[in-house]
């Protein structure tokens, strides 16, 4: 059997017998002389401090460089032209460039379940396997990080990777302490679940999506044509599994189809800015779209399609059915999940921001895009409806400002409006700037 | 070999490749010029399949790269203009690392000894490839890009930076695999260097291609004269019109160029013809036409109207 070739190239750089001697000495060195003034469980949770230090921190800046390294040495063009499948190099990767990160991890995971008092064998094998797919799921996510880097310049790439680990690390932060909070079961669709238990499965089940998605962004490098299935199938599993948290019964099943469609919605839009927002916007990506729709070229077509589209579009059919549940018998808009006719204006508002990330992204500079983005959200959703509120201008204000839960038909006039006025700025800005004057042949 | 048809591609607001149409025949060298700017690097790396034109098709060994990438990736060879190499790792480990990479399983040990020794790296495989030289490396980058044996070796300005010694062993190098049937081209806007090996010219300007052709040295059919003459400069044109074989006639004073297809024999016979019709012929010679006048020729003729 041959190894991948990826992963021995960075065995090859990773590996070496000193490093391995050194770092197993100093390990071993820490461990003793703590071991010496402390009591055991001081051990084991040093061990465990160190395997978040190396799997985690060094470990996810491994596998992030692992593809900037590639872009830095200019590489990548021959990475992408390799025959390797993007499965083989996502693998590779991944393992390969933490060889180290996962050595030294392995060695204080040994350690932790050797010293650690106070837990049967079993609990330790939990706490080991959390914290491994923990470690996995950071690896994958700076991966990820590093592979939409890929498409900007250096000091987007540097900017991304700092808001991916502080992302990443907030995430974790509150995942980890939501372990120790508390040990009441975890109810979901009805059923009890051990919390330990459940979260360490959510987290595998995460790992899994997100190593998924670095061998999806690969398969873009790699010139692999997708299809936006997969996002619209994660759209639908974080919309299951954030459901079943608020449905203690499957019953009445009105009830239930109105949390689905909450969530749904919640879920869709939530994915869609941060698709829309973090991953590169090709310019040019709806003159493709236009080209191969008119030459009826629709496998290029769904091939073409931003993976934001595909959630949008998601959202549309929860707005739908949010809509439709308003009209159900027995609805009662006192239930938070009973989002109803609301459901229109922020579908609005969704567009309406999109439209002005795109009528920024057609501006001559492709720099900060997203923060002039957000600076003009602030300044048109917030700060000038406060001004205009406390000039007593209540009413005033519902121009930038309408009440989305207590008048949801006025609201979503209001921000349609909004939509027209973005995307007509945004469809000129394209038209003066990205669109040629000479039409195709 | 190389098939490209209606090849689109645009940056927002520009469109780098307009319509680019042509074919290159196997086992030829090809000179992909143009001045800077002018699409060069974004056709080769629409024809590796690197990036994704708009519209337009391009076939490379009878494979479609736009919808094949991956399986185009089998018959080409890349060289970028930076050479991408791994500066930690030894010449050894770049070849072998290239060669799997790109599905080199049967007889890997073979092919690392046979592409070390076409590019003279024999005695340096366990170097470093970051201690090399710009030479070194640059043959280095060629042996990862021709491992696997492609049947099309695309180069982008390949001998940027490299001192004569250098550019002449590449030049050696392209011819051999030339021999070898390998089809190569090879852009570069410096036309001194392409023309010790280019069987071809590609032109390529403002994204559009403007002209396609063989090289005189390697066309044995077509060769440029000069003549001189000391009157009768009309006379001279009627006749030279009047012959088929005859083309591109330019008149410069008493001096008229033209492409005369043919052999040797031919050329003394429109010699003789020339002074049998009474012309006042003072030199009759043969020019060898470099890349660099051809390439400026068919500027010159385009921006005639």
């Amino acid at each position: 059997m041959r190894l991948n070739p990826e992963f021995r190239r960075n065995l090859w750089l990773e590996l070496s017998l000193h490093r391995m001697i050194l770092l197993g000495g100093a390990l071993a060195g820490v461990f003793v002389l703590v071991g010496v003034f402390s009591p055991r469980n001081v051990v084991a949770n040093v061990a465990l401090a160190t395997f978040v230090l190396a799997a985690m921190a060094w470990g996810s800046h491994r596998a992030g460089d692992s593809v900037l390294d590639e872009l830095r040495e200019r590489t990548w063009d021959a990475q992408r032209m390799s025959a390797l499948g993007p499965w083989s190099m996502t693998w590779g990767k991944l393992c390969g460039a933490t060889f180290i990160p996962w050595f030294v991890g392995v060695i204080s995971i040994g350690v932790y379940l050797f010293e650690r008092q106070g837990l049967t064998i079993l609990e330790r094998l939990q706490v080991v396997a959390a914290f491994t797919a923990g470690a996995v799921l950071v690896q994958a996510l700076s991966l990820i990080g590093a592979l939409i880097g890929t498409r900007f310049d250096k000091t987007a790439k540097s900017t991304l990777m700092s808001w991916a680990a502080v992302g990443t690390l907030g995430l974790l932060w509150s995942y980890f302490s939501f372990y120790y909070r508390s040990d009441d079961a975890i109810f979901w669709y009805g059923s009890a679940y051990d919390r330990f238990n459940f979260l360490t499965v959510s987290l595998f089940a995460l790992c899994a999506w997100v190593t998924f998605g670095a061998y999806r962004l690969m398969c873009t490098e790699l010139a692999v044509a997708t299809r936006p299935w997969a996002w619209t199938a994660f759209v639908l599993y974080l919309t299951i599994y954030f459901a079943g948290g608020f449905i203690p019964v499957l019953d009445p099943l009105s009830r239930s189809l109105s949390v689905f469609a909450a969530m749904g919605l919640v879920v869709s839009i939530g994915l869609t800015y941060i698709s829309a927002f973090a991953l590169y916007r090709d310019p040019l990506a709806f003159r493709r779209l236009k080209h191969y729709a008119e030459t009826g070229r629709w496998h290029r077509f769904l091939e073409a399609i931003p993976i934001w589209m595909a959630s949008l579009g998601a959202a549309a059919l929860f707005t739908i059915a949010c809509v439709a549940l308003h009209f159900m018998p027995h609805y009662s808009l006192q239930r938070i999940e009973n989002v109803g006719l609301t459901a229109v204006p922020i579908w609005f508002v969704t567009l309406t921001i999109l439209a002005l990330l795109y009528y920024f992204t057609y501006g001559g500079s492709n720099r900060r895009v997203e923060t002039t983005t957000i600076i003009c959200l602030v300044l048109l959703y917030w700060l000038l409806p406060v001004i205009i509120e406390s000039l007593g201008l209540v009413t005033l204000s519902w121009l930038f400002r309408p009440p989305m839960w207590d008048r949801p038909v006025l609201s979503a006039f209001i921000i349609g409006v909004h939509f027209l006025v973005a995307g007509t700025l945004c469809y000129r800005r394209y038209y003066a700037r990205i669109a040629p004057t000479i039409s195709l042949s | 070999m190389i098939d490209v048809q209606n090849l689109i591609f645009e940056y927002p607001g520009q469109r780098a490749l307009d319509d680019v149409s042509f074919s290159i025949e196997r086992d030829s060298v090809t000179a992909l010029v143009g001045p800077n700017g002018a699409g060069k690097t974004t056709l080769l790396r629409c024809l590796c399949g690197l990036e994704r034109p708009l519209s337009g098709s391009i076939v490379v060994d009878g494979i479609d790269v736009i919808e094949q990438p991956r399986r185009s990736h089998e018959r080409i060879g890349y060289l970028s203009d930076f050479f991408g190499l791994y500066d930690d790792l030894s010449i050894r480990q770049c070849l072998q690392y290239a060669a799997e990479a790109n599905g080199k399983i049967n007889g890997l040990n073979k092919s690392i000894t046979q592409t070390a020794e076409q590019l003279h790296l024999t005695d340096r495989m366990e170097q470093r490839v970051g201690e090399l030289s710009r030479g070194l490396r640059q043959r280095v980058a060629i042996g990862q890009a021709m491992i696997h044996n492609p049947r099309v070796l695309i180069l982008d300005e390949p001998a940027s930076g490299l001192d004569p010694e250098a550019r002449h062993n590449l030049a050696e190098l392209f011819k051999t695999l030339q021999a070898a049937g390998m089809t190569l081209l090879v852009s570069s806007h410096i036309l001194a260097e392409l023309e010790a090996y280019a069987s071809d010219m590609l032109v390529i300007r403002n994204g559009r291609i403007l002209e396609q052709r063989k090289l005189a040295s390697h066309a044995a059919s077509r060769r440029q004269i000069v003549i001189e003459i000391s009157s009768g400069m009309a006379h001279l044109h009627n006749l030279l019109d009047a012959r088929t074989d005859v083309q591109a006639i330019c008149t410069d004073g008493e001096t008229v160029t033209c492409e005369l297809s043919g052999d040797n024999t031919t050329q003394q016979l429109l010699l003789k013809y020339l002074v049998n019709e009474g012309v006042a012929v003072v030199n009759f010679s043969t020019v060898k036409r470099d890349l660099q006048r051809s390439y400026l020729e068919s500027i010159r003729a385009i921006s005639t109207p």
